[in-house]
């Protein structure tokens, strides 16, 4: 039984990582708390939907959610934040916009309507573990979870590339001294902030539900995944999401109501005590000015 | 000069103030005010929006929580004392301000986007708990039967009372930005280290104008429960929260009167276009992204540079180098 919570917990933790993966690496980049996350989410979600609907198959279906999204994220960001490279207020406040816009048109082309995801053959499957029946889909999310955080790792860490996007989140300033073009970057990580918000949409739909509201409905989770792990950092992102989804796992199992509730008294918490997160360097204290 | 000429249009203002709140005794159908009064009940939350990110130019996305407290605060208040209405909202209101300041201490320990998260997750966390209080707030089913002060009923007084706070807001909101008082918020605003160094503390100054703006809103959310009879959590969703920054963006943050014409306007807007457009929200988007992208002071900036030169946008919204040496100074961390 409880070998079951913990692996429904882990698998929500992979979910929530890759939800919350592009987000925080936009905010590292671009200092940029992206709203619009959640309307990426949409596209993917919808996306994987049409073309499951399609006969295309799980992983192409999944991959093409995170394609589209991502285009649609960059088009955004050259059209919309690029502009504003020198007003974060105004880029976020722009995301909120970008956000409310997507999910209204998801709404207009698709309807409010739940739509029914078409699951075949092994992935609508249960595995008896521990004696009791558990969906395969679960196993497929840990599996996701991982491959996407070693991809990840790898990027950041193996490639040059990775190198100066970490350069440029250290400080900006200093990056492009060195040579760095950090606008390029920029777009580029926004992007991929689309594509993995995209994948985790296409991810959301067998066990969330395809539905309109579903980008607002996980936005709060995504603010207190990168919150606890510290913006701007992969790894503590992934901590996060282990965190957090076992929280939800075991307090929805004794108190179903709750878990929400702990889960943002924790981010608050951490907000005020360590704005930093667990393992984030992002300052977010105001330097006090005593009178 | 400026003296003189407001001078001269005062009894022009005055005149117009006492026309929008007594209108409907000359005739309005009882349908149209009844619309009318929801549009400025959320002009006054669009209005006290403006003091956050107009003057203090911090971006809430919880301000709804304050708004839900003007809700919930009254509504309980009058189950458990069956005290006029009009009393109640006061208590409400005046109570909001020690809480509020309390609240915007700790909040205001950050900044930024970091703000922006710590005020949408407090506010999330109250909504989250009047959801699930059932025996106090009723939850999803909200608190219905609210026995409202009788006068309450008719729709020309219901009208005439939020009308007036409104003229009173916003009429003395703008004395008060051109005081001293107002100056120093300002001032805190744009420059923090320069301000503390004239000796203004900046967490101060910002805790005390957002307790100011959270009061208002909860005057805004007590007339709104006044104006529905009943209690929803959707009053302090995160929704709520988005529409009145997005009113306040529009009408233009640091001009009162922006935002109020855009409070009292949108929601005109919205209630006659819904019936004809189902898509309001998509319209309303667009226009705010190139709201904040080709008019950062909103609707009150097409005049208020000409009007009051002295006036500038938040540094937030205008980006420049006052937010390129914040960003340094953050890189340094």
């Amino acid at each position: 039984m409880i070998v079951n919570v913990v692996l429904a917990g882990i698998s929500l933790a992979a979910f929530y990582f890759v939800l919350s993966a592009g987000l925080s690496l936009v905010f590292g980049i671009m200092g940029v708390l992206n709203f619009a996350s959640a309307g990426y989410f949409l596209i993917g979600l919808y996306a994987s939907w049409f073309l499951l609907g399609q006969h295309s198959g799980f992983l192409l279906a999944t991959l093409g959610a995170g394609v589209i999204a991502g285009v649609v994220a960059l088009v955004v960001e050259y059209g919309l934040l690029r502009p504003l490279y020198r007003n974060p207020g105004g880029q976020l406040l722009t995301t909120l916009g970008v956000m409310l816009i997507l999910s209204e048109a998801v709404n207009w082309v698709f309807g409010p309507q739940i739509q029914q995801e078409p699951m075949h053959g092994v992935l609508a499957q249960t595995l008896p573990i521990a004696g009791l029946p558990f969906p395969v889909y679960r196993l497929v999310l840990i599996g996701a979870g991982l491959v996407i955080y070693g991809l990840l790792m790898l990027l950041m860490r193996g490639t040059s590339l990775g190198l100066k996007v970490r350069a440029g989140v250290e400080s900006q300033t200093l990056a492009e001294l060195s040579g760095i073009r950090v606008m390029p970057l920029r777009s580029l990580i926004y992007a991929l902030g689309g594509v993995l918000a995209g994948l985790a949409g296409a991810l959301y739909g067998p066990f969330g539900g395809v539905y309109p509201g579903a980008g607002t409905d996980t936005l709060l989770l995504t603010f207190i995944v990168v919150v606890i792990g510290g913006l701007g950092s992969v790894a503590g992102t992934l901590v996060a999401s282990l965190v957090i989804g076992l929280a939800e796992a075991l307090v929805g199992f004794f108190a179903p109501n709750l878990a929400l509730t702990v889960n943002v008294l924790a981010m608050i918490i951490v907000l005020v005590l360590r704005p930093q997160g667990l393992l984030g360097q992002a300052p977010g204290r105001r330097d006090t000015h005593a009178a | 000069m400026r003296r003189s000429r407001s001078a001269r249009l005062l009894p022009l203002a005055a005149l117009l103030g006492l026309a929008f709140v007594f209108w409907p005794w000359l005739g309005g159908s009882p349908y149209v005010v009844n619309l009318v009064t929801g549009g400025v009940i959320w002009a006054i939350f669009a209005v006290s929006y403006d003091l956050v990110l107009g003057w203090t130019g911090e971006i809430s996305f919880g301000h709804a929580l304050w708004f839900g407290a003007g809700v919930y605060g009254v509504a309980l208040l009058v189950q458990a004392t069956h005290w006029d209405t009009l009393l109640a909202l006061l208590v409400v209101a005046v109570a909001t301000v020690p809480v509020a300041f309390v609240v915007h201490l700790v909040s205001l320990r950050l900044r930024g986007a970091y703000f922006a998260m710590i005020t949408f997750a407090v506010a999330e966390f109250a909504y989250l708990i009047v959801q699930n209080a059932t025996s106090i707030t009723g939850g999803t089913n909200g608190l219905t039967g609210i026995l409202l002060s009788p006068y309450l009923l008719q729709p020309n007084i219901l009208y005439a009372i939020p009308a007036a706070l409104l003229v009173m807001f916003v009429l003395g909101l703008r004395a008060v930005g051109r005081s001293r008082t107002g100056r120093i918020v300002h001032a805190v605003r744009d420059n923090p280290t320069r301000a503390a160094l004239f000796g203004h503390n900046e967490v101060l100054v910002k805790g005390v104008t957002l307790a100011a703006a959270s009061a208002l809103a909860a005057v805004a959310g007590g007339l709104y429960l006044a104006y529905q009879g009943m209690a929803f959590p959707d009053a302090m969703n995160s929704n709520t929260s988005f529409t009145v920054l997005l009113m306040a963006v529009i009408g233009g943050a640091d001009s009162i009167w922006g935002p109020a014409v855009a409070g009292i306007g949108l929601y005109l807007l919205e209630n006659s276009l819904t019936a004809t457009t189902a898509h309001w929200s998509l319209w309303l988007g667009v226009v705010y992204v190139l709201v904040v992208r080709f008019l950062p002071l909103g609707l009150g900036g097409l005049r208020s540079d000409r009007l009051w030169p002295w006036r500038t946008a938040p540094a937030i919204l205008q980006g420049g180098d006052a937010v390129a040496a914040d960003q340094d100074k953050g890189d340094r961390g």
